[in-house]
């Protein structure tokens, strides 16, 4: 028995000395310096080059591609790409809140499964810095940038570098309800916000509100915001991508929207309780009369197994103030090469075809998202795929749509400031106090993390 | 290790045979957790931040300080404790008194065996978007019913959601409604094993319900009550997918705040550090557990 | 007068009077059921009729449809997304059985340990067995993240003697079996070690006397009136790993592992849900527990304690 006791002691010991020799102390993640033992060209990160997409020798290579796409539709385009070039696409379909988590476990572990993937504009920061996406800044050529659409572009970039190919433009957009616009005595939309909110006070009568918002305490909530501040002229982006919080704007900003909501009483109150989707149900519902909103709201608007505002409604820029014209958030969004990927040259091959017309007409009349390529906008291919006849409304406010911030800690500082604006809407603190105390609250988690 | 020592030769035989039943289970254990656990322990003494670019440093128990003294912790473990509270007792009483129900035997019995299990059976996922659109102000089904019930007056529209307290509310009732059956199985399984003839000597000295509860059902299920509770609590503790559907406030709960750090934010030392001190808490809590057991033990 | 008051009376008994070896009145007991039926069906008849629903009546609160369609359901059966949502199922329903049917026989082996032989450590050893599971699956995923990336080998212990190397385990169901045994198993021998300590030791004592071998006894006496205990946790083990979702999440690419929370999950695009379809898929992917929780009732029912001891 003392003999078992003994081996058992010395057994659990090789156990835990075995095991933590694997686990043992983190390194940091850095596709380079991984042995490279696939025996494929352009593996090295130096040699990728935007002339070298074409090149035969990369027929017959697989890629591994993680994109958001639930219902398929986007994997039977990527046919194309394997038919022109020979390059075996294996689409890793997911949904888009399960991205970021996929895209981070693939990374944490070092792996190589994925080769390239979607990203938002809000990761390009954390994804340059945290060495998971390739630098494409002096791989892509200036004059191949240039073909892309303002919001489309910056939405791929952090600090002045390139970390993705431009995949589509996004921005929210002003919908309104002719009818009950009309029924208020107004046969144009507001342009100002200060219009907006006379316009609302009228709108607002029996059972209807004026206005409906995304404002649930989410990045949902963060949108709105952004776009708002840029319309009074303040400024998210500092030095370096930090966020700027605390300015007299941002005040203005957010007192405007506690008006709307807790004085003028113009605001669906169950705004504080949606996101996009249910702003949008209740614009469907004929609950309120106008909303900021995402492209991609036709057909929907106009369908009668969903809507009770059939051809009711019209979408065109949100309102601006003073000198500004009009203000909005981008969404837009890139495709990055993952920095472990062992086959780095095709799938800048597949990089240099999504963001291309063969990739980008197709994307855009199968699933309605609006290209990258300014060009496009202009093209007759494209003006006929559309079906909803709002491209010509969609596509101006895309030269009014700011980013948010994306440096790496953005997603930490949005979850802070979110939570302030909540509050102060929720009239829990005035509007300079809830953006001071982000603002400290931000500066804490700043140095936290740096220290 | 003195027993061992001196066990006679059946207990050695008995041991023997424990640790050929038990082998199974701990090879499996040792080889998928134990790696994992080691991996946590160590990143939570390092300040290790993947996505910003900062240099990977030993730096001691200053991960633990910091998250000891941040007050988003103690603010997201004070909502935890609630919901946990809130949840797994009001899971227990319905649960009991469900479990009491269909213990009898009636007509039709296997037919409400049968529907208690349908909560459960949702996806956790489908159940928060469900609750959610329950709660939803405009055309929710709350709203809807207390307007027809005349309970709210018909200009008023409540927005139930609007603060962390009201989330972590509504949270726990959407929890109680789909994790009850897991608490009526438990326990009616337990009251399976409980003779009939010890009612019935009891029910000869007049007992009614009450007692017959008391001095009966309480105490011939209660291994099987402590374990459903233990389970309960833990699996309370740990929420985190039912609040993601209704807030991005990460307060909520203390799993929430530590996948934001893990997964969002990417301070994997912090995260881990707060993975840690929350596992510890709830040690503690199961600790007391166990000492209860095993008095318990002992005096049966 | 008191005619009718002498014939209400056997009426009244009968409906207040309770059975020596019941607790509950028929009264009280179907005011309870007709409460519980309430709590547990009404959020569920919600969801179907959601799911029958035009999205035009939900946001315009309909509670019950005017004008009922399946159109859902078609959808949910029919082209990509039906294939899609009918090879998750198929995943969903092998994952769970596998890991139900594995972990249910390794953790009855190791609870009857627990449970019925006394050896130092014991209660320890529960502690620590249960202990691991405390720390957030999300600190856990990574590591076995990499483990599922390389595949699992299987050698002899102390030795360097590999028995298995599998091939590696990414976007296989096998992936997720593991992961959900793993997780589960601590649970399912708790839950069952708490039926095996609760049933009379002297019948166990009684047919080792007569000669039963300890795998035997357990074989013949203690499972039989322990299966009650045993049909719960199976019933819990199985709705655990149908629920699971961030394991899924992260060792699943295609449709060739993808399991029923990950489908449906799939109809939430970046800012929009697609309810209709949520609904139908939430509906559609309660019934297989359901049923199986029906089958395993019988077991829960007929132990022996049912049919031996109660009546």
């Amino acid at each position: 028995m003392k003999n078992l006791k003994l081996r058992s002691i010395v057994s659990f010991l090789m156990v835990t000395v075995f095991l933590s020799a694997c686990s043992a102390v983190p390194t940091k993640t850095d596709g380079t310096n991984t042995p490279s033992n696939a025996k494929t060209s352009g593996s090295d990160s130096s040699k990728l080059s935007w002339d070298k997409v074409n090149d035969p020798s990369l027929k017959g290579q697989e890629i591994n591609v993680l994109v958001v796409d639930t219902d398929g539709k986007i994997g039977k385009i990527f046919k194309q790409f394997t038919d022109e070039t020979g390059i075996k696409v294996n689409e890793l379909a997911v949904d888009y809140n399960s991205l970021y988590g996929k895209i981070t476990t693939a990374a944490l572990s070092n792996s190589s499964d994925i080769d390239v993937f979607e990203m938002d504009t809000i990761w390009a920061g954390q994804f340059f810095k945290g060495n998971i996406a390739e630098d494409l800044t002096n791989i892509v050529p200036e004059d191949v940038q240039k073909k892309y659409t303002k919001s489309s572009l910056s939405s791929a970039m952090f600090d002045n570098h390139l970390i993705g190919i431009p995949y589509y433009s996004s921005t929210k957009h002003f919908y309104w309800n002719k009818d009950l616009l009309k029924k208020a005595g107004y046969e144009a939309p507001p342009k100002t916000w200060d219009e907006f909110r006379e316009v609302s006070k009228k709108l607002t009568t029996n059972g209807v509100y004026a206005s409906g918002w995304s404002w649930k305490q989410a990045e949902s909530l963060i949108c709105d915001y952004v776009g708002m501040v840029y319309a009074f002229g303040g400024n998210m982006i500092g030095d370096d991508g930090k966020l700027i919080v605390n300015s007299k704007e941002s005040i203005q900003a957010l007192q405007y929207m506690s008006d709307l909501i807790n004085t003028d009483k113009t605001v669906d109150p169950a705004s504080m309780q949606w996101t996009e989707e249910d702003v949008k149900n209740a614009f469907m519902a004929g609950k309120i009369a106008m909303m900021s909103n995402w492209e991609n709201m036709y057909p929907d608007l106009n369908d009668p197994t969903k809507s009770k505002v059939v051809n009711q409604s019209d979408v065109g820029l949100l309102p601006g103030q003073g000198s500004i014209v009009s203000s909005s958030v981008t969404g837009s969004e890139g495709i990055a090469i993952m920095k472990s990927s062992k086959k780095k040259q095709a799938a800048l091959a597949f990089l240099h075809w999504i963001g291309s017309r063969e990739f980008q007409i197709p994307f855009y009349s199968t699933t309605g998202t609006y290209p990258s390529l300014e060009e496009l906008y202009s093209d007759q291919e494209i003006i006929k795929a559309d079906k909803t006849k709002t491209l010509a409304k969609i596509m101006p406010e895309f030269q009014y749509g700011h980013n948010r911030p994306n440096a790496p800690g953005y997603v930490e500082w949005a979850d802070i400031l979110s939570s302030q604006v909540y509050s102060g809407l929720m009239k829990h603190q005035t509007p300079e106090q809830s953006l001071k105390e982000a603002s400290r609250l931000i500066d804490d988690a700043i140095q936290k993390a740096a220290k | 290790m003195q027993k061992i020592l001196t066990a006679s030769k059946k207990e050695r035989k008995d041991i023997l045979f424990a640790i050929l039943l038990l082998a199974p289970t701990l090879y499996l254990l040792l080889r998928i957790f134990i790696l994992p656990i080691m991996q946590s322990l160590v990143w939570s003494f390092f300040k290790y931040n993947l996505m910003d670019g900062s240099a990977i440093e030993y730096v001691g128990l200053r991960n633990y300080v910091d998250i000891s003294v941040l007050n988003d912790f103690w603010i997201s473990m004070k909502n935890t404790s609630y919901f946990t509270g809130f949840s797994v007792l009001a899971e227990l009483a319905i649960g009991f008194i469900c479990a009491l129900l269909l213990n009898q035997t009636f007509t039709g019995r296997s037919f409400f065996r049968g529907i208690i299990i349908i909560p459960w059976a949702m996806l956790t996922l489908v159940n928060g978007l469900l609750w959610n659109s329950i709660y939803q102000p405009g055309y929710g089904a709350l709203n809807n019913i207390l307007h027809q019930l005349h309970l709210l007056e018909a200009g008023t529209n409540p927005v139930w959601l609007s603060s962390s307290t009201n989330v972590v509310f509504f949270a726990a009732i959407s929890d109680i409604w789909k994790m009850t059956p897991l608490m009526t199985l438990l326990l009616l399984a337990g009251m399976q094993s409980i003779p009939a003839s010890l009612y019935e000597a009891v029910a000869i000295d007049g007992a009614g319900f009450w007692r017959k509860v008391w001095h009966v059902t309480l105490p011939q299920i209660k291994p099987s009550l402590l374990i459903a509770l233990v389970l309960r609590v833990i699996g309370a503790f740990r929420v985190y997918d039912i609040l993601t559907v209704f807030t991005a406030n990460p307060n909520t709960s203390v799993s929430y705040l530590t996948y934001n750090f893990a997964f969002r934010y990417f301070y994997l030392g912090r995260a881990s550090a707060m993975a840690w001190i929350s596992t510890i808490f709830i040690l503690i809590l199961i600790t007391i557990y166990m000492v209860l057991l095993k008095r318990q033990q002992k005096e049966q | 007068m008191r005619r009718a008051a002498k014939t209400a009376h056997p009426w009244r008994i009968r409906i207040f009077k309770v059975s020596p070896s019941e607790l509950i009145p028929p009264f009280y007991l179907w005011i309870g059921l007709l409460l519980l039926t309430i709590f547990t069906l009404l959020p569920f008849l919600y969801l179907i009729t959601s799911s029958i629903s035009q999205t035009q009546e939900i946001i315009s609160g309909h509670l019950f449809p005017d004008l009922p369609t399946i159109q859902n359901y078609l959808k949910l059966f029919q082209g990509d997304i039906g294939n899609d949502f009918i090879q998750a199922l198929e995943n969903s329903i092998t994952v769970s059985l596998w890991t139900t049917a594995v972990t249910i026989f390794v953790g009855l082996f190791a609870s009857y340990a627990l449970a019925r032989i006394k050896f130092p450590f014991r209660v320890t050893l529960l502690f620590v067995i249960l202990a691991m599971q405390l720390l957030p699956s999300i600190s856990i995923i990574v590591p076995l993240y990499i483990m599922m990336r390389e595949g699992i080998s299987i050698s002899i212990p102390f030795t360097s003697m590999v028995i298995l190397h599998t091939k590696p385990l990414l976007d296989t169901t096998w992936s997720l079996v593991i992961a959900y045994i793993a997780t589960g198993l601590p649970f399912a021998i708790w839950l069952m070690t708490g039926y095996f300590q609760s049933i009379s030791k002297e019948m166990e004592e009684a047919a080792y006397m007569d000669g039963c071998s300890k795998i035997k006894t357990m074989h013949k006496i203690i499972l039989p009136l322990a299966l009650p205990g045993v049909a719960a946790t199976a019933i819990f083990t199985f709705l655990n790993a149908w629920d699971e979702f961030i394991f899924a999440s992260a060792f699943t690419q295609t449709y060739a592992s993808k399991t029923l929370p990950i489908a449906v999950r799939e109809f939430i695009g970046k800012h929009s849900i697609d309810w209709g379809l949520m609904t139908a898929g939430g509906f559609v992917a309660s019934l297989p527990p359901v049923i199986l929780s029906l089958f395993l009732f019988k077991y829960i029912v007929s132990g022996l304690s049912d049919g031996g001891i109660k009546e």
